[in-house]
């Protein structure tokens, strides 16, 4: 009987039956240098998993360059593909010596037969191969893991109804019989939320009388989940909105209510605190110790086990809070409404998660009396620099007078770049694209936008300029394996990250989509039937991936703009993450391959 | 005149080896062994490994396992410990079970012994230092059957020797498996017991092929 390893992926999803049928069932193989082990084409007869050695997955129909797809080196198993779909799309061949565990075509099947999640594991897509390493991870002892993966279901709690005819007092009594501290009345069929503030402040504040009816106090514009949401996501909705309660709703019926206190009985880390201690903060010293503790809080996050997803929102949410805060601090009141402050880049699609360079702008009212506007603006540069946010190498901030304009300023610069269509233009347009307004009056943004969908998305030249861009870096398949030193290692971010988001921020153009997340946008692209709707959950996956990693190297290395934290060093991944990044690379490229089909880029 | 006379003795002694054989497929010519003793020509072969407790009642485990110039058939092997149920000491036969993972234990009989011929079959023999690991088992073979195993041997030891001593014609090679198989950079592979190491000796055999092959 063989004695190797079965401990990682798929073999797992065997129970120790199966695996004891496995070893009891491998040959060893050997392959000389260069041997072509499964040609395209060929019916597959064996999986074959690496034991010692390099195999490589080529498409003999390209050109050499890029004809390498895949590597594979000890633990990794290929041939699986094969046999299920009848013979093998591509090339196997051995780029060394190989020594290769071979199990049968038909005890393959069979297990296929006997276990359907080994099955289920070599059909599935990206998405669902993620959520296993996902999930892998999290089993590492860590109870974060268990409140992730909870939803809100599990621990919402019965609504406290009341009839909207009853009075303050009534509520008073319910409220002290059910040792709640919110209740909802419906009224003309719309649900309203009581808490015990609300009831203080109307006999207090607004002098209601113990009979008056509830709905007087009650307020009607509710936060609402439904139950099969991730409980993260609702702490999310509650820092966003300020809010410490939201109602769980489904199909327009009442679940439940989910109280901040709730939530936090299950989640004891630190977001909470940190969000607290930012909407606490009273001045710019203790902001600023708020804001410092987001990379603390984001190791947090991560060595928990969080859906990146997840800690993006959070994160996006968080900064926004801070930045308002900023604004708040440094900017006189009065210019508040007919002024927006907005963020670009990485910020503005909400993809930040450790502090990166401030990207900002500001859009003022066309008769704004703002005088002094370049020193407020320098002077947020600096308060925002005080909090942890470097500043641009690229001088995209306010206290740069170029990004500081009125909407009809703005419209012109538009129309000024999207008629040049030079690099510097280009660079500036897919900044605007994915701005987001942070604190001011966020309709002068609207317009903004609406004005850059106005004059672009019918523009194909101009598309095809701005998808240009997206092909400018090769996708780094063929790098595979031949990286030895650790200062080499793939570009994730220009390999990886950068062709998906620049790709679907043009898309998104095209299609005028107001939502600046990469991902939000990949749903509304879905929704609006101009991407599959696979494609889009796949591409979505494999940003968080790529994200994900980069995100683990900037964490390992000390400073956040080192060259090297955009660089993955293949070998240090483990089997599985070694997978997934090559499938991810794979659908970069046939991204790519659509954008170029799409904005006609073959000959450019 | 001494060069002369040692290749006389080995010619005498192969022809000796040839005509043994010769006379052998004519004695068991009308036996149910008789295809045993024909020359084979396919491209398989079985390696093997055996470990003997000598004693009055030995105690023997054997693993052997198909192979070809590619393919270990790991999944096909023959793997077992002969001891005599009267005599044999217990705790020896369960050591043997234990060290050598074995799973079946035999006894020492025709019937037994028939299955492992028939698994053989007239395929060469290739293991290391095959001549010693096999004296106890041709005994066996001699008492039950009447006939040593007539297959063609090879000595993956003997071929380490000869391929270090021309690639290092004045290196001290040493003559210890697990030295050979670091020599040869062989990969432990991930199979314990005595089928552990005949499929060791099998991939070192594949190596020195390759290495003969490379240097003519």
């Amino acid at each position: 009987m063989v004695d190797v390893d079965l401990s990682q992926l798929p073999f797992t999803l065997l129970d120790d039956e199966g695996r004891d049928h496995v070893r009891r069932s491998m040959d060893l193989a050997y392959f000389e240098r260069d041997s072509i082990i499964l040609e395209t084409g060929e019916k597959g007869e064996h999986v074959f998993l690496v034991h010692k050695g390099d195999v490589a997955e080529i498409d003999p129909t390209l050109p050499a360059a890029s004809a390498r797809l895949g590597h594979y080196t000890a633990g990794d198993l290929f041939g699986a593909i094969s046999i299920l779909n009848g013979k093998s799309r591509y090339r196997f061949q051995a780029e060394q010596e190989c020594l290769c565990y071979l199990l049968p075509r038909a005890l393959f099947l069979q297990l296929c037969r006997q276990y359907p999640p080994f099955e289920q594991f070599f059909r599935q897509s990206l998405a669902h191969k993620a959520r296993l390493l996902t999930e892998k991870r999290a089993e590492g002892g860590v109870t974060m893991a268990g409140f992730m993966l909870a939803s809100v279901g599990e621990c919402m709690r019965e609504p406290l109804l009341m009839d909207a005819q009853g009075s303050i007092a009534d509520a008073v009594r319910k409220l002290n019989d059910s040792h709640a501290d919110s209740l909802l009345v419906e009224t003309r069929g719309k649900l309203g939320m009581v808490t015990k503030t609300d009831l203080l402040n109307g006999l207090v504040v607004e002098g209601f009388t113990q009979e008056t009816p509830v709905d007087q106090v009650a307020h009607f514009s509710l936060v609402t989940v439904t139950p099969v949401q991730y409980l993260f996501e609702a702490l999310v909705l509650m820092t966003r909105h300020k809010v410490t309660r939201v109602v769980v709703m489904e199909q327009a019926s009442l679940k439940g209510v989910v109280e901040l206190t709730d939530v936090l009985s299950y989640f004891s880390s630190r977001s909470y605190v940190v969000s607290l201690q930012v909407e606490q903060a009273n001045d710019l010293d203790t902001l600023a110790v708020a804001s410092q503790r987001t990379p603390e809080l984001v190791r947090a996050l991560m060595a928990q086990g969080v859906k990146l997803r997840f800690a993006m929102d959070l994160l996006a949410a968080l900064n926004g809070r801070i930045m308002n805060k900023a604004w708040e601090f440094t900017v006189n009141e009065t210019h508040h409404s007919h002024s927006c402050l907005m963020v670009m880049g990485s910020e503005g699609r909400g993809e930040q998660i450790l502090k990166t360079d401030q990207d900002n702008g500001l859009i003022l009212d066309d008769d704004a009396p703002w005088p002094d506007v370049s020193g407020d603006m320098q002077r947020l540069t600096d308060t925002l620099i005080r909090l942890g946010y470097p500043p641009c190498p690229g001088n995209i901030m306010v206290s740069n007078p170029q990004w500081v304009a009125s909407v009809s300023q703005w419209k012109n610069s538009i129309i000024q770049w999207a008629s040049v269509r030079d690099g510097d233009s280009l660079m500036k347009l897919a900044i605007l694209l994915d701005a987001h307004a942070v604190a001011g009056n966020p309709r002068l943004l609207e317009s903004v936008r609406e004005a850059l969908f106005e004059h672009c998305a019918r523009d194909e030249i101009l598309l095809s300029y701005l998808a240009r861009t997206a092909l400018r870096f090769s996708t780094p398949l063929t790098l595979f394996g031949s990286l030895k030193k650790p200062q080499h290692g793939i570009d994730i971010k220009k390999g990886g990250i950068f062709p998906i988001v620049h790709g679907v921020r043009t898309m998104a153009l095209e299609r005028r989509i107001g939502v600046t997340s990469t991902l939000g946008r990949l749903e509304a692209l879905a929704d609006d039937g101009r991407l599959e709707r696979r494609v889009a959950d796949d591409l979505g996956e494999a940003l968080s991936l790529f994200t994900e990693l980069r995100l683990k190297q900037q964490l390992g290395s000390q400073e956040i703009n080192d060259a090297h934290s955009n660089r993955v060093i293949v070998q240090e991944l483990s089997s599985l993450e070694r997978d997934l990044l090559r499938e991810s690379l794979h659908i970069v490229k046939d991204f790519k391959q659509h954008l170029s089909h799409r904005y006609h880029l073959e000959y450019s | 005149m001494s060069g002369i006379d040692r290749y006389a003795a080995l010619l005498g002694r192969s022809l000796r080896l040839l005509f043994k054989r010769e006379r052998d497929r004519r004695r068991y010519a009308n036996s149910p062994y008789a295809w045993l003793f024909q020359p084979y020509m396919g491209e398989e072969l079985v390696a093997l490994a055996c470990q003997v407790t000598p004693g009055p009642a030995p105690v023997l485990s054997i693993a052997a396992v198909v192979m070809n110039q590619q393919h270990i058939q790991l999944s096909h092997a023959w793997v077992a410990t002969f001891a005599d149920a009267e005599t044999a000491c217990g705790k020896t036969v369960r050591r043997h079970q234990e060290l050598y993972d074995t799973q079946t234990t035999l006894r020492f009989s025709a019937q037994a012994l028939k299955g492992l011929a028939e698994f053989i079959g007239n395929r060469p023999l290739i293991g290391w230092q095959l001549e010693q690991q096999l004296a106890m088992l041709n005994s066996a073979f001699r008492v039950h059957l009447g006939f040593g195993l007539p297959n063609a041997q090879v000595d993956v030891a003997r071929l380490h020797q000869r391929q270090l001593r021309r690639r290092h014609p004045l290196v001290e090679s040493s003559c210890q498996f697990p030295e050979a198989l670091a020599c040869w950079q062989i990969p432990t592979i991930a199979a314990r017991g005595l089928l552990g190491k005949a499929a060791a000796s099998a991939l070192l055999y594949m190596r020195l092929q390759r290495d003969m092959a490379q240097s003519g």
